[in-house]
């Protein structure tokens, strides 16, 4: 089987909210949807970031693809690894390369008449449970950091954030929910935990995600006041793998990380240092699946946990991400998802979510199908590599 | 989706004095067989006959289910107990779902990790003439390990001295980095009971002979005087995280099977450790799961160990110091399951699962 074309589009996608965390406030977001076609009539889909530096770092590595065998994922991550700076310490070519092989781990499935989570070992559970994302405040339209500064000042303003995970478990049946900090006042975020333990009940697992900008020590404090909460854990309280080493010495729950653990060089100075409990690791900022199942290995070896971290995928990311959770023991805990968030996805069909969880399909690859005008309708920006 | 319908074991005399007998594993499912080798070790007969019945009705794509029914599943190195029935049966299942999907295994793997597969010679004491005095031994293996050398390319030798004394052994290898000088690179296999106090011994002058690599059974009493290869062990762990060890060394049929294997060649990746595959049975579906699982392996390898002759193994060929794999699906050839038959030592057949069983 051969590549003989490579389909990338540029999407833009409405979310039905306001993000807001410390390092966005957006009502939109940017994907890149990858559509890998071979001389077998077989077709790839895969996706992976959207910023413009990855979708034109796609486009270039995509050229190599041209002509090579897509169920060689290890061939073609061979030869990333040789001829792309970007492959080094740094998020972009790796996502590049992990919606390239995504396609490429789908065709490979659809030619062999297997599932992802098949390809990957056979799934072990189907009803993958997802987490509900928070905004650290609820507005109606994109504001500035200096009006948000005004809300944060007032703890009592958090309360439509609790309004807002109430309405969201009625509507799709949540267990777990992430409350994305802006880190911008401890007594605001306090105030959120402590109104979502309240109202949600003990039985609600409950992230908190900073993105790593709150300072070590004030991180600590922070983390020391919310123990009582007993939070499922605390993701990326603070920066480097120093800081949450310090910090995980201090508390008793939970140190989770997207944002220091995130790629397979930093695991042994983790590891060593102690510094998280859980790997809380992107499918396309660690490269790919081939990728995430070293660190899942790692992990496991190790005693750390793997869980899977979610943007706003569209749902084709969602549903790679179900297969990862599906067919990788060491996954335990809920998925990250913001695909109900998405306004306008790309599938032909829609992903709902029962009772706080999604359904794998059984399809052979990832199981989905694109619908053209859907995906004609939120693209901003095309390339054809053949 | 295929069903695996039952398993076969053929048991095949050793291929060699000193090495154990053989069982062939054959697993069978839609018109399809997976083949997998392993030595016999005591009551390997008898649990892998156990644990074929656990597998039965399987999909042989379900690694995750088949491992929990082997006792592989779960991070490399936790497993406990002899892991050759349930590698045995696993390889010859990874090797059916490669042929059933119509692609080489080391495709069904995840591709080629590894182009070029370079493959050691063995100079082992034992194979020299028994009578000889030690000088007329040394001059003997040098001028076989020359002729190997020269006519397939070898690149790298495993010396395996048994209980050679470490005057001789010393005297053998400086022999051997005279002859070949650079182009050669040696490593020491004292993993098979090589005394301690003659280990110690070896390792200051075998750093001043180029020794590339010392291969021991157990944590390192060397200081790192020499890089060292160790063999799986709880201890591993450890040994990652101190950087105390350049390689591992892993028989897949004897540590698990080749998808353990893998999982294994993940951490040493991530540690930067050397993975180097061996084998002893002398047989060519060993060698063949060795060569497809060396090439879907992403992490550095040392040169394949195997023995005791890996260039008598057709259809698998040694060239230029490198393994050649036949091409076709699954090992890469077909097996003739007659003549495998009618040289066996004993059959069984396995057609009951337990769970139809019960």
């Amino acid at each position: 089987m051969k590549i003989t074309g490579i389909t990338l589009r540029r999407i833009k996608l409405p979310l039905d909210m306001v993000y807001v965390s410390s390092m966005y406030v957006m009502n939109d977001t940017y994907r890149t949807v990858i559509e890998l076609a071979t001389d077998q009539g077989i077709t790839g889909i895969g996706e992976t970031i959207g910023t413009e530096e990855c979708f034109s770092l796609t486009a270039t590595l995509a050229k190599g693809w041209l002509g090579r065998d897509p169920r060689d994922r290890l061939g073609l991550r061979r030869s990333f690894g040789r001829s792309v700076a970007e492959n080094r310490n740094g998020r972009t070519g790796w996502s590049a390369f992990a919606g390239l092989e995504l396609a490429a781990w789908d065709a490979t499935g659809k030619a062999w008449g297997l599932s992802l989570a098949e390809l990957m070992g056979g799934a072990i559970r189907r009803d993958i449970e997802v987490v509900c994302p928070l905004p650290a405040t609820i507005v109606d339209r994109v504001v500035s950091r200096a009006e948000l500064m005004e809300i944060f000042a007032n703890p009592a303003n958090g309360a439509g954030v609790v309004t807002y995970a109430l309405e969201q478990r009625r509507r799709h049946g949540f267990r777990c929910f992430k409350y994305k900090s802006a880190a911008a006042s401890a007594a605001y975020d306090l105030a959120v935990m402590q109104g979502l333990r309240d109202a949600l009940g003990p039985e609600a697992q409950l992230r908190f995600d900073p993105n790593a900008a709150y300072g070590p020590a004030e991180a600590t404090a922070l983390c020391q006041r919310l123990e009582p909460l007993q939070l499922e854990f605390y993701e990326d309280p603070t920066d480097d793998i120093e800081g949450l080493a310090n910090l995980r010495a201090r508390v008793g729950r939970p140190v989770a990380t997207n944002m220091c653990v995130i790629q397979l060089d930093h695991l042994p100075v983790a590891i060593r240092r102690g510094a998280i409990d859980v790997v809380l690791a992107d499918l396309f900022m660690w490269g790919g699946i081939s990728n995430y199942r070293i660190m899942a290995d790692v992990a496991a070896s190790f005693g750390l946990e793997v869980a899977i971290h979610s943007l706003f995928e569209t749902g084709i990311g969602t549903i790679a991400n179900l297969h990862l959770a599906a067919a990788i023991p060491r996954v335990q805990r809920a998925n990250d998802s913001g695909h109900h968030v998405i306004a306008a996805d790309v599938l032909a069909d829609d992903l709902p979510i029962k009772d706080g969880r999604m359904r794998l399909p059984d399809k052979p690859g990832l199981g989905i199908a694109i619908d053209p005008q859907r995906l004609a309708k939120v693209t901003v920006k095309e390339a054809i590599v053949q | 989706m295929a069903r695996l319908t039952h398993v076969s074991l053929f048991q095949l005399p050793a291929a060699t004095p000193r090495t154990p007998r053989r069982i062939v594993v054959a697993a069978h499912a839609d018109g399809a067989t997976g083949w997998s080798i392993c030595p016999e070790g005591r009551g390997c007969w008898d649990t892998i006959e156990r644990l074929g019945a656990r597998v039965l009705g399987q999909a042989p794509s379900d690694a995750n289910r088949r491992h929990a029914a082997l006792g592989l599943a779960g991070p490399p190195l936790t497993q406990t107990g002899d892991l050759t029935p349930a590698a045995a049966l696993d390889n010859a299942v990874l090797d059916l779902a490669a042929r059933l999907a119509g692609v080489p295994l080391a495709l069904w793997l995840g591709g080629t990790a590894q182009p070029r597969l370079r493959i050691a010679d063995r100079v082992s004491w034992q194979d020299a003439p028994g009578d000889p005095s030690p000088d007329a031994r040394i001059a003997w293996l040098v001028e076989r390990a020359g002729e190997r050398v020269a006519r397939h390319g070898f690149g790298a030798l495993s010396v395996r001295p048994g209980k050679a004394p470490a005057d001789e052994l010393l005297t053998l290898l400086g022999r051997l980095r005279f002859t070949f000088g650079a182009r050669v690179t040696l490593r020491i296999d004292l993993s098979a009971g090589y005394p301690s106090a003659d280990t110690r011994a070896l390792a200051a002058p075998a750093r001043e002979l180029g020794v590339d690599l010392i291969v021991l059974r157990g944590r390192s009493l060397l200081g790192g005087a020499v890089p060292l290869a160790v063999e799986p062990d709880p201890s591993l762990s450890r040994i990652m995280l101190g950087g105390l060890a350049q390689a591992v060394r892993l028989d897949p049929a004897r540590h698990g099977g080749a998808a353990l294997a893998l999982r294994l060649a993940a951490l040493l990746r991530v540690f930067q450790l050397e993975l180097m595959l061996t084998g002893t049975l002398g047989h060519a579906i060993e060698l063949a799961l060795l060569g497809q699982l060396a090439r879907a392996t992403p992490t550095d390898l040392q040169p394949l160990d195997v023995g005791p002759d890996a260039t008598a193994l057709a259809p698998l060929a040694v060239r230029d110091g490198q393994l050649v794999l036949p091409t076709g699906p699954g090992l890469g050839f077909e097996i003739d399951a007659a003549a495998l038959a009618h040289g066996a030592l004993r059959r069984s057949e396995i057609r009951t699962s337990l769970a139809a069983a019960s």
